[in-house]
């Protein structure tokens, strides 16, 4: 079963493991402290909860916890579910099927993942909300002056739906491109029609992606903080900052744990799909491209439904945005200390970016080249991280620091040390999927050559790593300019970046104000999608027959 | 004449203009035939196959399976209702099903009750000696398990005919031998008419009733693996079918002159003109001798034998067998003489400067 392309998809044979030099101590020692840094949050809300005295144990046994409780999993069950209503047929549009402009859509479609969901909320609320622009057009010659509720469940639904779907698409779509044609033309061969081949072979094989995308999209909604602040919908991350706000913050705390419980339920249940998934790689993998369906005359309502996503997912932000951005300089509102803010926003990001690239790097390459139960275990807790509301991992740090590192509290290194701890799993992905690529026998050649593995680290491992390094740090960066809770919280006081600007412009309802930040940001965070949306065309081009 | 099972006629198919993948096929297969197309990559086996398979629609031509049209012009009959069983390069087993419900897949509740199904199952589940695996998923059994799931599928529903496309080359090569004897028995024991692509002369010798050479889109000869072998139609034939070489000659009214002496056999040409008699290595001796002016370029030792490769005077290079007891190092002086014991396959002498222009 040895084919060419078999041995390409491999993973390269783990390297004899070397213990006991120096070099693999210093490795360790680095991953420790990354542990360290990790376990921090979540360890200092353990003590802190079990310290709690039993009046706030009482006073979070209360109807209202229960009732956020049943919030934030019913609006993250919402979403997933609209999601993956506009995300399959979308997914299926683009990639099989003779849909005119399909190239165009599969282009676009992903581009909501660019907006910030503060962002996303606050376009929504300015276009759709009470005085916002639909209202104000309509008033004139109709003389509406209410429309339906935009406020609350609804207004939150539709703005993280319309953020989130393209999780879904994107990994639905790669696994209607990697499956094998073969497999579904095995099944027309065998007696059944398209459509009964469609739900008896295709949909079976995109569960996994279908799991793996709608935990995404849950873990999105439950994560958020901008869309359901600015929505005022009270889940479970705006309630916490209400908390913060106020002066009873051990029960933030509280809080603040039962976010993390539901976090690793989560993380369960889409594990037990994962399980499953395994039995779906049985095939070896075709080479051929997906078949095209000609669609006929249902062309047309494909289109439409293209059309439609698109047009509310971005066209409608996208023009809002620069309604507001025009409005606001037409009216002399000069963005104050954008200037500022941009340098603030740049620093932040830049350090985090540099710091937990390096602490990833380690963390990479143990994973890798060291693989073993600790090395796997150091690698799920970067990653468990990132499940984690950045709410969450503020809230616990400003505890920390306001209580027993008052020299680090208010101050940058606090804000990167969040960011990093935040957006690690970005930095070790990048840098452990380019290390995987190096395959151990030009280490094990230069080792042969008598070099030792700091030297060969040096040489060989890390000049070939330079890719997945600047992609990782490059990520980092990109979204640490997006992170609103944690900039909140932990930015020290009078540092305003842009994501701080944006939120406190809408907050106070300065639509005009917002534009120009979000307008940045947004631009910022598209660097790197249309790096991977480049990616992705390029491989299509490649797989497809001319 | 026997039952035809499938029948293509004219068929072309491009995928690009002026391109064609497959262009003016002919093809006939009697029922309970095993065809080899035959060719290297790119020759439009696969397309062909496909084709037949209804996995692509033909530009022209017509293709018949049993009595009925499923392909001409127009009127298209989709893959599904062709009843044909498709056996895929890579087995396509779908991952999610057990091998038993991956066997049971093509019989339908319609035609087949919860009872037969079963029955069917175990049937060709024995048939492919895989009984008692119907629980186990397709990622838990061997290459060559895989392959004998995938043939029990396709054969479960009984299809008119069995198309498999490079059935082998996904084995290894030691595994090969032994899944090659196992498929043709199981072909031959169920009764099937098959269709195999495979661009490897010993698969279609060992598995083909009779065999397609195919060469850029195109049928270049179709017969038994003697025939195909032993009077190779066109050059390119005698090329593909195994390691000949071609030696230049002069036709003669008795035979043909060449630069290793005169061939005593009918010749069709007038006499003289200018030919090239295709050999293989088995069709040449060779002797020392220390007054011939060739001599031994190479030798390969190949276990059983040893394989000479001659430079003439000519510059053409022959290569020659001879039994592993007879080692010449290579520089040694050596007679060479063309004793084939049969008639050899000769061809008009393509003109270098025409192929050039």
């Amino acid at each position: 079963m040895q084919t060419a392309t078999d041995q390409a998809i491999t993973p390269p044979i783990r390297q004899p493991i070397l213990y006991g030099n120096w070099f693999t101590w210093l490795l360790w020692g680095i991953g420790a402290l990354v542990a360290a840094a990790l376990l921090l949050p979540v360890g200092y809300l353990l003590i802190r909860a079990i310290g709690a005295g039993e009046a706030t144990w009482q006073s979070l046994l209360r109807v209202r916890t229960l009732e956020t409780l049943l919030r934030t999993l019913w609006l993250a069950f919402a979403v997933t579910g609209a999601a993956a209503a506009i995300a399959v047929p979308l997914a299926w549009i683009t990639v099989r099927t003779d849909v005119p402009l399909r190239r165009l859509w599969a282009v676009l479609a992903p581009l909501p993942l660019v907006i910030p969901s503060y962002v996303g909320a606050y376009l929504m609320v300015s276009a759709l909300g009470p005085r916002g622009l639909l209202q104000q057009v309509l008033e004139g010659p109709l003389g509406i002056e209410r429309l339906p509720p935009l406020y609350g469940f609804p207004g939150a639904l539709v703005t993280l739906t319309l953020l989130s779907y393209p999780y879904l698409l994107l990994s639905v779509r790669a696994a209607l491109m990697r499956m094998d044609p073969a497999l579904e033309e095995a099944s027309r061969s065998l007696g059944d029609s398209a459509w009964r081949t469609f739900w008896r072979v295709t949909f079976p094989l995109l569960r996994p992606a279908l799991g793996a995308g709608g935990l995404l999209v849950a873990l999105y909604t439950l994560r958020d903080f901008g869309a359901v602040a600015i929505m005022r919908y009270d889940t479970f991350t705006r309630v916490i900052y209400a908390q913060y706000q106020s002066f009873d913050r051990s029960q933030a705390a509280l809080l603040a744990l039962i976010v993390v419980a539901v976090t690793a339920l989560f993380l369960v249940l889409e594990a037990q799909t994962q399980r499953r998934a395994r039995y779906f790689q049985g095939s070896t993998g075709g080479s051929r491209p997906p078949t095209v369906i000609r669609l006929g005359r249902w062309r047309w309502p494909a289109l439409f439904f293209c059309v439609g996503v698109v047009f509310f997912s971005l066209v409608l932000p996208a023009l809002m945005l620069v309604y507001w951005l025009v409005r606001g300089l037409l009216a002399g509102e000069v963005v104050s200390g954008l200037g500022i803010a941009t340098w603030n926003s740049l620093l932040g990001s830049g350090i985090a970016a540099l710091v937990t690239t390096l602490a990833a790097l380690p963390v990479a390459f143990l994973v890798v080249r060291r693989p073993g139960w600790l090395s796997q275990l150091l690698e799920r807790l970067t990653y468990s991280a990132f499940a984690l509301p950045g709410i969450v991992i503020a809230l616990a740090l400003v505890f920390f620091g306001a209580n027993h590192a008052p020299w680090i509290y208010q101050t940058l290194p606090l804000l990167v040390l969040g960011y990093g701890i935040l957006f690690i799993p970005q930095a070790v992905g990048s840098v452990r999927s380019s290390l995987m690529q190096i395959h151990p026998s030009l280490e094990e050649v230069a080792r042969s050559l008598g070099r030792s593995p700091a030297r060969v680290f040096a040489t060989i491992t890390l000049p070939l790593l330079r890719p997945g390094l600047s992609a990782g740090a490059s990520l980092v960066f990109l979204t640490a300019i997006k992170e609103l809770p944690a900039t909140l919280l932990l930015a020290p006081i009078g540092f305003k970046t842009l994501a701080t600007a944006v939120w406190s412009s809408v907050s106070e309802a300065f639509f005009a104000a917002a534009a120009a930040p979000a307008l940045l940001i947004v631009l910022l965070s598209s660097l790197p999608m249309t790096f991977f949306i480049l990616r992705e065309q390029t491989y299509e081009r490649d797989h497809r027959p001319l | 004449m026997n039952e035809i099972t499938v029948l293509c006629k004219n068929l072309s198919k491009s995928y690009q203009p002026k391109l064609a993948a497959v262009r003016d096929l002919d093809l006939t297969v009697h029922k309970g035939e095993i065809v080899a197309l035959l060719g290297a990559s790119g020759c439009g086996k696969t397309t062909t196959l496909r084709l037949i398979g209804g996995f692509e629609r033909p530009d022209v031509g017509c293709i018949s399976i049993g009595d009925r049209t499923v392909a001409e012009g127009r009127y298209f009959v989709p893959p599904e209702q062709r009843q044909v069983g498709m056996v895929f390069q890579n087995y396509a087993l779908f991952p999610h099903l057990s091998v038993g419900e991956n066997v049971a897949y093509g019989l339908k509740r319609g035609d087949y009750t919860a009872q037969e199904r079963q029955v069917r199952v175990r049937e060709v589940l024995a048939l492919v000696d895989l009984r008692g695996l119907e629980t186990r998923m397709p990622h838990q059994l061997s290459g060559g398990q895989q392959q004998r799931v995938a043939l029990a599928r396709a054969l479960a529903p009984r299809p008119q005919v069995l198309l498999l496309d490079e059935p082998f080359s996904g084995l290894d090569a030691s595994l090969r031998d032994q899944v090659r004897g196992d498929v043709l028995r199981i072909l031959r024991e169920s009764g099937a008419t098959a269709i195999f692509v495979t661009h490897n002369q010993d698969e279609a010798l060992f598995m083909g009733d009779r065999i397609a050479v195919m060469n850029q889109g195109r049928v270049e000869q179709m017969g038994t693996p003697e025939t195909v072998f032993g009077a190779p139609a066109t050059r390119f034939v005698a090329e593909f079918m195994g390691a000949a070489f071609f030696i230049p000659a002069v036709s003669q009214a008795q035979g043909l002159e060449t630069e290793l002496g005169f061939i005593h056999q009918p010749v069709t040409f007038s006499a003289g003109t200018p030919v090239e008699v295709a050999a293989r290595p088995d069709d040449l001796t060779l002797m020392p001798d220390p007054h011939s002016a060739l001599r031994i370029m190479t030798s390969v030792y190949r276990g059983g034998s040893y394989l000479y490769e001659v430079k003439l005077p000519s510059g053409h290079l022959v290569r020659c067998e001879e039994p592993h007891t007879r080692y010449y190092p290579p520089g040694t002086a050596v007679r060479v003489a063309l004793t084939p014991g049969h008639p050899l396959v000769y061809f008009p002498k393509v003109e270098k400067m025409k192929q050039e222009a």
